[in-house]
C-alpha cells in the first residue's frame, strides 16, 4: 500500500488509528501496529511477508544467542549466520541475476537468469535489522527478547517501505512504552500532509513533466537545454518523492509516539557534494558510516594501510590512502545498495569520487570559493548524477550527459546537439510556474517564515493555526489531485 | 494542549476522511462503466477471493475503484486539469494533457514546412495551422462544413530531426500537394523498423505453419482533414514505412498500407473519418478488411451489406477537448453495425474465466459504441460463422470499429488492447502466447493508430513484453 493512494487515506489510516487510540495499553497498541503493518506491507503481494518474517526471525534467534554465549568465536558465527542470511535474501532477489549474467557474459555462456520480482521494501529493513543485529554484537544496545517486539521494529509501517531506516536503538524504548500528546498528533498529521502534498502535488507533476520532455533513447535527439532541463525535473521529482515519503513517515510515527530522525535537510542549498549527503537521504548515510566505513576503517587490513610507514612517504600519505579505499567501497556500495545495475555502480563511484576531491584535492581552493559559486557546482554535480541515476541503459546515460555538455556521438565522431527544441520550449513555458514554487519549496522557507514571525507580535499558537487551515486546503488539492493521477508509487520503493 | 485548535483539525481530517470512504463504498457503483471525458471503461468493484486477494489483484483493483468511482470524478479531474493549465504560459495552455502532446507533431510539422521553398505558401500554411477556427475549404458529404483542428496527429510520432532534412530513402508520412511535391509529416527510423520487424517475426513464431501476422498503421482524422480542409493544397497523402517493413519481415507477415488503401475513396469525398473525432469511421475499416481479404482472395462483405443502428448527434473527443459550442453544427453520423450472424461476447480474464455481454452498444452516442470500448483484458467473440479458424485483434482503440466487420472470416474472434492503460496484466492471467495457444489462434491482426505503431512503445515495447 502507498500512503498517496486513497485506499490508504480514506480507510486504512482512519482505521488503523481509531483502533490504536482505543486503548493506551502497550500491548494493545503494538498488537493494532504489528497487525495493521503487515496488512500494510502484504497488501498487493502477500507473499512477500514471508522473506520478512524470514530475516527477522534469523536475526532475532542469532541476536539472543550472541547476547547469550560468551565466546567471541560463537558470537562472530552467529553474527555470520544473521549476515549471510539476510544480505543472502537481498543478494538473490537484487543482484543475483546481474551477478550470474555478468558472469556468464563474461564467460562467453548463453546461461541468463530472469530477474526475480523484488519484494517491495527488501533493502530498507535487510538494513535495519542487520543494524540491529550488529548493535547487539557490539554490545550497543540490549537483545530484545520478545520476537513481536523485533518485528514490530522492522515492519512498522511508517517508515517499512522506503525509510527512513531507522535503528533499533533509536526506538527501543518506544517498543515498551510511548505515548501520543495532542501536540504530538497534531504535529505529526501536519507532518503527514506536508509530505503528501509534495509528493502529489509537486512530485508528480514533476514526473508529468519529465515525461513530456525529450529523454534519451526515446527516439528523439536531445538539445542541451533539454538535457539540462529534464535532468532539473527529475531532481525535483525525486527530492520531492522521497522526502515526502520521509515526511509523511516521520508524520505518522510521530502520531503513532515514535521519534524517527530527520532524513531530509534541504539538500539543494548545499555547497558541497559532502554536505549534500549530509542532507539527503541521512539515514542512509549514517548507515553507511557507521556499519560500513567506520568498521572498514577499523579492519586490520586497513588499519595495517594507514599505520604503514615509508622513508618516501609520509604518514598522511598511507592514512589518506587507506581513507580514499574505503570512501571508494563505501560509496560503490552505497550505489548497489539502488540497484543491480551498471548505472548504479557508476553513481556510487562518482559521489566517492567527488568526495575523495573535495577532502583531498579541492580542500584549500573550496575554503576560499564564495559560497554561491560552490552552490552552482554542487548543484551540477547532483544534476549529473541524477542523469547517471535516472536511466538503467549506460548509452542512454551517455547520451544525456554528452547532450548536456552541447555534444552528441555520431558514426562519424562527435556532432553538435541543437540548442533548444520546442519541446523543451513547450515543456518549460507549460510547468515555468510549477518550477518557479517547486523551486521555492526547496529552500527552508518554513524555517525563513518562522524566524520572521518570532520577530513580529504573532503569536506560535496563532501561526500553528494558519498553517492548520493552510494544510487542510492542501490536503484537499492532494486528494482532488490524487483522483486523477492513476498508480503513483514511490520512486524509493524499487529499491 | 498548546495546539488544540490545530488538534481538533486534525483530528476532523481523519473524521472526514473516513466518512468520504464509507460513503464511497456505500455509494459507488459497482459495476464497470463507460466514461465519455476519459474514452476509457471506468473499474467495477473488484470481487473477493481468495486467489484475487493472495495476487494482490483485488487490492489493485480496489484502488483503481475507488479512484474511478469518486464523487464527481468528471468535475474534479476537469478542475485539476484547469487549475494545472491556469498556471501554464502557453498559449494552448487551455488545452489539456492529450492534445499538449498532439501539439508535438503539430511543431515537427511546422519545422519540416519551413524547408519548403515557397515562403508565401509556407505562411499561409503555418496560419492555417494556428488557427482553431474552421474552414470553408471543403464541405463534407451531408453539407456541413469541415472542421480542421489546430492539433495535428499524433502523440509520439517522431519528429524530423533536422530542418533540412531529404526524404530521399527514408520512411515517411506525407501529404501530396495539387503540385505535385511532397509534405512530410513525419518520419520512421531504421531502429524503430527493425524493433517492429522483430516483433513481428516473434508473432509469427507463435502461431502454427500456416498462421498469418497482419500489421496495419491507420492516420488519426487530424491528418486526414489537414489535407481535406486544404484541398488547394493537398491531394492526397501515402507512406512508404510499410514497404520498408515488408522488404524485412518473415513470410506469413503482412503489412497493409491502408493509406493507400484508402487514398480513393478520401479523393472521392467518402466519409471516411470523423469531424468531431479523431477515430476513422466504420466506412473505412470495413474498406481496409476487405482490401485484406481481397488481397488473400478471400469474398468480402460490402458496407452496405449490413444493418446499422444510426445516431446523427455523435460529438468526438475533438469537440470534448475543445468545448466550443459552434463545432456542435458539424455533430458526426455514428453507424453502429449489427453483425449477420448471431455472435456471443465475452470478457475475458485469467485465459478463460468469461462473462457475457453485448457486442456492441447500440445505444451510446459516442466511439465507445464499439465493443463498448476498450476493456477486458480479454474479449473473446464466437462469431456464428464455421470457418475453422480463430483470429486475435491486438489493437488500441482504432481496433474497436475494425473487428466487427471481420467475424465473418472466423469462428472465433479473440481480442485485447496492451497499452498499459487498458491492459492488466494480472488479471489477463497468462501472457499473450498463452491465450493464443489456449484459444488456438491461426491469424494475428494489429490494428492501430499512428499513435500506437511503428514510432511508439505499444509496438516497440509492449507488444514484445507481453507475448511471453
Amino acid at each position: 500500500m502507498v500512503f498517496s493512494s486513497l485506499t490508504f487515506l480514506m480507510f486504512f489510516l482512519p482505521l488503523v488509528m481509531g483502533l490504536y487510540f482505543l486503548r493506551s495499553n502497550i500491548r494493545w497498541r503494538n498488537g493494532i501496529l504489528l497487525v495493521s503493518s503487515l496488512l500494510f506491507y502484504g497488501w498487493s503481494d502477500p507473499v512477500w511477508i514471508l522473506a520478512m518474517l524470514f530475516s527477522t526471525f534469523l536475526n532475532y534467534v542469532c541476536a539472543l544467542r550472541i547476547a547469550k554465549t560468551k565466546h567471541s568465536f560463537i558470537k562472530r558465527w552467529y553474527l555470520f549466520i544473521s549476515m549471510a542470511g539476510s544480505l543472502g535474501l537481498l543478494f538473490y532477489f537484487k543482484y543475483s541475476a546481474f551477478t550470474l549474467n555478468g558472469l556468464s557474459a563474461l564467460f562467453g555462456s548463453d546461461f541468463r537468469m530472469d530477474t526475480p520480482v523484488l519484494p517491495i521494501g527488501i533493502s530498507f529493513y535487510t538494513f535495519q535489522v542487520l543494524s540491529y543485529t550488529l548493535d547487539v554484537y557490539w554490545e550497543k544496545t540490549p537483545v530484545q527478547k520478545k520476537p513481536l517486539r523485533l518485528l514490530l521494529y522492522v515492519s512498522c509501517f511508517p517508515q517499512l517501505i522506503a525509510g527512513p531506516i531507522v535503528r533499533y536503538d533509536d526506538i527501543e524504548q518506544r517498543l515498551s512504552k510511548r505515548y501520543t500528546s495532542p501536540d504530538d498528533f497534531q504535529a505529526g498529521m501536519r507532518r503527514f500532509v506536508v509530505g503528501l502534498s509534495k509528493k502529489v502535488l509537486l512530485a508528480n507533476i514533476a514526473g508529468a513533466a519529465l515525461n513530456e520532455t525529450v529523454l534519451a533513447g526515446s527516439g528523439t535527439q536531445l538539445s542541451f537545454a533539454g538535457a539540462w532541463l529534464s535532468a532539473f525535473l527529475y531532481a525535483l521529482q525525486i527530492y520531492f518523492d522521497f522526502s515526502a515519503y520521509s515526511d509523511m513517515a516521520i508524520g505518522i510515527g510521530r502520531v503513532l509516539g515514535f521519534e524517527y530522525k530527520e532524513n531530509f535537510d534541504y539538500p539543494y542549498i548545499s555547497r558541497s557534494a559532502g554536505e549534500f549527503w549530509r542532507r539527503w537521504h541521512i539515514s542512509l548515510g549514517t548507515w553507511f558510516r557507521e556499519y560500513l566505513m567506520y568498521p572498514l576503517m577499523r579492519s586490520r587490513i586497513f588499519r595495517k594501510m594507514s599505520m604503514k610507514k615509508s622513508p618516501n612517504r609520509s604518514k598522511m600519505y598511507y592514512r589518506n590512502k587507506a581513507t580514499i579505499i574505503c570512501t571508494m567501497i563505501v560509496w560503490m556500495c552505497t550505489g548497489l545498495w539502488h540497484g543491480a545495475s551498471l548505472n548504479f555502480v557508476v553513481w556510487g563511484l562518482y559521489y566517492g569520487l567527488m568526495m575523495v576531491l573535495e577532502k583531498f584535492v579541492f580542500d584549500k581552493i573550496l575554503a576560499k570559493t564564495p559560497g554561491v559559486i560552490k552552490w552552482f557546482f554542487t548543484m551540477i554535480v547532483a544534476l549529473v548524477s541524477f542523469v547517471i541515476f535516472y536511466y538503467t541503459d549506460f548509452s542512454h546515460v551517455s547520451q544525456h550527459l554528452l547532450a548536456m555538455v552541447g555534444l552528441r556521438a555520431g558514426e562519424g565522431g562527435f556532432g553538435v546537439v541543437r540548442l533548444i527544441d520546442d519541446k523543451t520550449v513547450e515543456v518549460f513555458k507549460t510547468y515555468a510556474v510549477f518550477m518557479v514554487i517547486a523551486c521555492a519549496c526547496c529552500l527552508p522557507v518554513g524555517k525563513w517564515i518562522r524566524d520572521l514571525l518570532g520577530k513580529t507580535t504573532v503569536t506560535d499558537r496563532t501561526a500553528n493555526g494558519i498553517g492548520t487551515l493552510i494544510l487542510s486546503g492542501l490536503l484537499v488539492m492532494s486528494i482532488l489531485f490524487l483522483v486523477g493521477q492513476s498508480f503513483n508509487p514511490f520512486i524509493y520503493f524499487r529499491f | 494542549m498548546k495546539h488544540r485548535f490545530s488538534f481538533i483539525v486534525t483530528l476532523w481530517w481523519l473524521l472526514l476522511l473516513m466518512s468520504a470512504g464509507v460513503f464511497l463504498l456505500a455509494l459507488a457503483p459497482r459495476e464497470e462503466r463507460l466514461s465519455d471525458t476519459e474514452n476509457r471503461t471506468l473499474s467495477g468493484r473488484p470481487e473477493v477471493s481468495a486467489d484475487s486477494v493472495l495476487s494482490g489483484e483485488f487490492m489493485t483493483g480496489f484502488e483503481s475503484w475507488l479512484s474511478d468511482s469518486f464523487f464527481t470524478r468528471d468535475s474534479v479531474i476537469s478542475f485539476t486539469d484547469t487549475l494545472l493549465a491556469a498556471t501554464s504560459l502557453n498559449e494552448e495552455g487551455e488545452v489539456d494533457m492529450e492534445e499538449r502532446l498532439l501539439l508535438e507533431q503539430k511543431k515537427a510539422e511546422e519545422l519540416l514546412k519551413e524547408t519548403e521553398e515557397e515562403t508565401a505558401e509556407k505562411t499561409e500554411e503555418a496560419e492555417s495551422l494556428n488557427e482553431t477556427e474552421f474552414h470553408n475549404d471543403t464541405e463534407s458529404d451531408d453539407g456541413a462544413e469541415v472542421s480542421v483542428s489546430a492539433i495535428e496527429d499524433t502523440e509520439t510520432e517522431m519528429p524530423a530531426e533536422e530542418e533540412d532534412q531529404a526524404f530521399e530513402g527514408k520512411a515517411w508520412f506525407w501529404l501530396e500537394k495539387t503540385d505535385g511535391s511532397k509534405t512530410g509529416v513525419y518520419t520512421f527510423s531504421e531502429k524503430n523498423i527493425d524493433t517492429v520487424v522483430n516483433m513481428l517475426n516473434a508473432y509469427r513464431d507463435a502461431l502454427g505453419e500456416d498462421g498469418t501476422v497482419h500489421y496495419m498503421q491507420i492516420p488519426f482524422s487530424q491528418l486526414a482533414y489537414r489535407w481535406l480542409n486544404n484541398t488547394k493544397t493537398y491531394c492526397g497523402w501515402g507512406c512508404n514505412v510499410e514497404d520498408a517493413l515488408r522488404a524485412k519481415v518473415n513470410d506469413g507477415i503482412y503489412v497493409h498500407n491502408i493509406p493507400e488503401i484508402l487514398l480513393e475513396h478520401m479523393q472521392n469525398g467518402e466519409y471516411l473519418y470523423y469531424r468531431l473525432d479523431h477515430h476513422w469511421t466504420p466506412l473505412s475499416a470495413s474498406y481496409a478488411v476487405n482490401a485484406m481479404m481481397e488481397s488473400q482472395g478471400y469474398p468480402t462483405v460490402d458496407y452496405d451489406e449490413y444493418e446499422y443502428t444510426v445516431h446523427e448527434k455523435f460529438y468526438g473527443s475533438h469537440y470534448d477537448a475543445s468545448d466550443m459550442d459552434r463545432m456542435r453544427k458539424l455533430a458526426d453520423r455514428l453507424e453502429v453495425m449489427h453483425p449477420l450472424m448471431p455472435t456471443k461476447h465475452y470478457l475475458v480474464k485469467r485465459l478463460d474465466e468469461k462473462t457475457e455481454t453485448e457486442l456492441m452498444n447500440y445505444n451510446h452516442k459516442s466511439y465507445t459504441a464499439f465493443m463498448f470500448g476498450t476493456r477486458g483484458p480479454w474479449r473473446v467473440i464466437d462469431t456464428g460463422y464455421d470457418t475453422g479458424r480463430t483470429a486475435l485483434i491486438i489493437c488500441d482503440s482504432f481496433g474497436t470499429s475494425f473487428t466487427p466487420y471481420i467475424l465473418p472470416y472466423y469462428d472465433t474472434v479473440v481480442v485485447t488492447d496492451l497499452r498499459p492503460d487498458y491492459y492488466d496484466k494480472k488479471a489477463a492471467g497468462g501472457s499473450v502466447r498463452d491465450y493464443i495457444e489456449h484459444y488456438g489462434v491461426d491469424d494475428i491482426y494489429m490494428v492501430m493508430s499512428t499513435v500506437s505503431s511503428v514510432n511508439n512503445q505499444y509496438s516497440l515495447s509492449y507488444m514484445m513484453k507481453y507475448l511471453d
